[in-house]
């Protein structure tokens, strides 16, 4: 029994020294050329991921309801101003008729046959 | 901090890409081999070795004067090495559940036996044991034990990558061995 204890005990040693004299592992040749074309692809995400990023999709509908909203507001004075036109030339166009009429009227006509 | 990683330190941090060139070359095999000691697969640690440099770059301008630029690289490679573990565990445990509910033969994840490509030839089928019980520690015991026996590391030096004191470090290696001890009796006596 003590026998195979000591084997046993033998054996647990000579295992936890297995890593004695182990060298260190060698990684893959061109680590950096293949790190470099990560470090290029992980730049191009984060600029696609930015695109879609809650934040920039915020500010893209910000700045998408200001330009609708300047393009109602500037659409909306130009038809009142363009209105506002319209009746001024419209009580001109009165001020014109009634002082400077370019029919004749039944004045002028009676007018005009009584002094050939 | 070493007059020599301060000088790379701000060299990194200014963008200077020779810098950078210089970092991998001299940190490369020391991550690498970190990342195969935790993983035990060379293509996942080839991936986390890439990852590890990445970490480094983005976020060279965190980094504080106060710890080594090899102990702060070590610990982001620890770090990854440890997320990659535990994603592989959450999928070990998805894997077992859909074997379940599907009745399938085999389930979708199996452990592979691994042998660090470093060890001496006469000594790979004990060194093919020993990581089987290095397996089964608890995590903060596998760490310390990893990098002590495989990286050759002090207990200060993974003290200051464990953000641990040294005392705590020498408990977790006694009680690695104590463990790994009673393990390998049991794989023996079996």
């Amino acid at each position: 029994m003590k026998k195979i204890d000591k084997y046993i005990t033998e054996k647990v040693e000579n295992t936890l020294q297995a890593f004695d004299g182990i060298e260190r592992a060698k990684i893959k040749p061109f680590l950096y050329t293949r790190l470099q074309a990560r470090l290029e692809k992980k730049a191009i995400q984060s600029i696609e991921t930015g695109m879609l990023s809650p934040a920039f999709q915020r500010f893209a509908v910000i700045m998408i309801m200001t330009v609708i909203v300047f393009n109602i507001y500037t659409a909306t004075r130009f038809f009142i101003n363009s209105s506002t036109d319209a009746s001024l030339s419209t009580s001109e166009q009165l001020f014109i008729e009634e002082y400077y009429p370019s029919t004749p009227t039944l004045y002028n006509i009676s007018q005009t046959l009584s002094n050939p | 901090m070493l007059k020599t990683d301060h000088i790379l330190v701000k060299r990194l941090k200014n963008g200077d890409e020779v810098a950078f060139r210089q970092l991998v070359n001299d940190f490369q095999d020391k991550v690498f081999n970190t990342c195969i000691s935790l993983v035990k697969d060379a293509d996942d640690a080839d991936d986390l070795t890439q990852e590890t440099f990445i970490e480094v770059y983005h976020s060279i301008h965190k980094f504080r004067a106060d710890s080594r630029l090899s102990t702060w690289i070590y610990r982001i490679a620890v770090n990854k090495s440890l997320e990659h573990l535990r994603r592989l565990k959450r999928k070990k445990r998805t894997g077992i559940l859909t074997w379940i509910s599907s009745q399938d033969p085999e389930p979708a994840f199996q452990v592979s036996d691994f042998n660090h490509p470093g060890v001496l030839a006469e000594k790979r089928e004990q060194a093919k044991i020993l990581i089987m019980a290095i397996d089964k520690l608890p995590e903060n015991q596998k760490i310390a034990f990893t990098l002590h026996k495989m990286e050759d590391l002090s207990y200060e030096e993974i003290a200051e990558i464990m953000k641990k004191s040294l005392s705590s470090v020498e408990s977790l290696m006694h009680r690695a061995k104590i463990n790994l001890r009673k393990d390998l009796s049991d794989y023996y006596n079996s």
